[in-house]
């Protein structure tokens, strides 16, 4: 697995986070990317509580994450990386690179959504923003470490709402 | 009465009321929220506000399965609410608890102390009551 792991969730810190991908790859170091949370001093408590101890938390703007986030702090030690959106991790494009794993967890369903995997639903808009990354770099929706990722490699298929 | 809510992952929560209503009888003010895989954190979170709202004047405690978990993490959002407690890892002999403790007159939180106190008292490793007796 690459060092660096950018996730897309919803959820940001939660089950399939700690039990699968923290504790998994004894990931040391989490980044958590979010305007709505970094504003709420609750959040912050709750997101900042629930993480195994010795994990390092972040919690970031998305502002500060696009100019202050630095892969060679962590030295080869694993970081993962959580935004809540394909509009956010669309944002922090000018980040990623080869050496980053582009991870689509979970994403709700909502209206007007089509049906990527079981607990991911993008709509258009979003699916157009991921096959512009997927342009440049893979990109694989991968819900907990032990399960199969899928690699988004048909971008009409899944336009159409099929992998 | 101090309604009871749990939110869970899939259908732990309504299970957990069938299987403590075996032991104690069917139950009023008390309900669940199931949270599926897809399922959206806002509806979630709307169907949480929703059940607390009906007890604003009893007080309600949440019960969750994980810490940690999305449930738990939704709904700790609520605990800056008036008469709301949020208590993880729910088991059975927690629930069986709160359900028979809720009938007395004692406050939110000492309720919720003595639930966790239950919950976590029920948990033995029964070998280890052999190895006391030998």
């Amino acid at each position: 697995m690459k060092k660096v792991i950018f996730r897309v969730d919803d959820r940001l810190i939660h089950g399939q986070v700690i039990e699968g991908w923290v504790k998994y790859f004894k990931i040391n170091n989490v980044v958590l990317v979010s305007d709505r949370v970094n504003g709420d001093p609750l959040q912050t408590m709750i997101y900042s509580s629930s993480l195994p101890p010795g994990t390092n938390l972040t919690i970031c703007s998305m502002a500060e994450f696009l100019t202050s986030f630095n892969f060679k702090k962590y030295n080869k030690d694993f970081v993962l990386v959580l935004v809540e959106s394909i509009d956010e991790l669309y944002e922090a494009k000018g980040l990623l690179n080869e050496d980053v794993y582009i991870n689509i967890g979970c994403v709700a369903c909502r209206e007007h959504k089509i049906e990527v995997s079981n607990t991911v639903f993008l709509n258009p808009a979003e699916i157009e923003k991921v096959c512009d990354i997927r342009d440049d770099y893979e990109v694989f929706i991968h819900k907990v470490p032990w399960e199969t990722s899928v690699e988004i490699r048909n971008f009409t298929d899944l336009l159409e709402g099929n992998l | 009465m101090i309604g009871i809510i749990l939110v869970t992952h899939g259908s732990f929560g309504s299970e957990l009321i069938k299987t403590a209503e075996m032991i104690v009888g069917k139950q009023e003010e008390i309900e669940s929220i199931s949270m599926q895989e897809g399922s959206s954190l806002a509806n979630i979170a709307d169907e949480i506000e929703s059940s607390i709202e009906k007890y604003a004047e009893t007080g309600a405690i949440v019960f969750t399965d994980m810490f940690g978990g999305s449930p738990s993490n939704i709904s700790m959002a609520y605990l800056g609410s008036k008469n709301v407690e949020v208590v993880s890892g729910v088991n059975l002999p927690m629930l069986v608890k709160a359900i028979s403790v809720r009938k007395e007159n004692k406050s939110l939180s000492a309720i919720c102390e003595d639930c966790a106190e239950s919950g976590k008292t029920s948990i033995i490793v029964a070998g280890q009551l052999l190895k006391g007796r030998a």
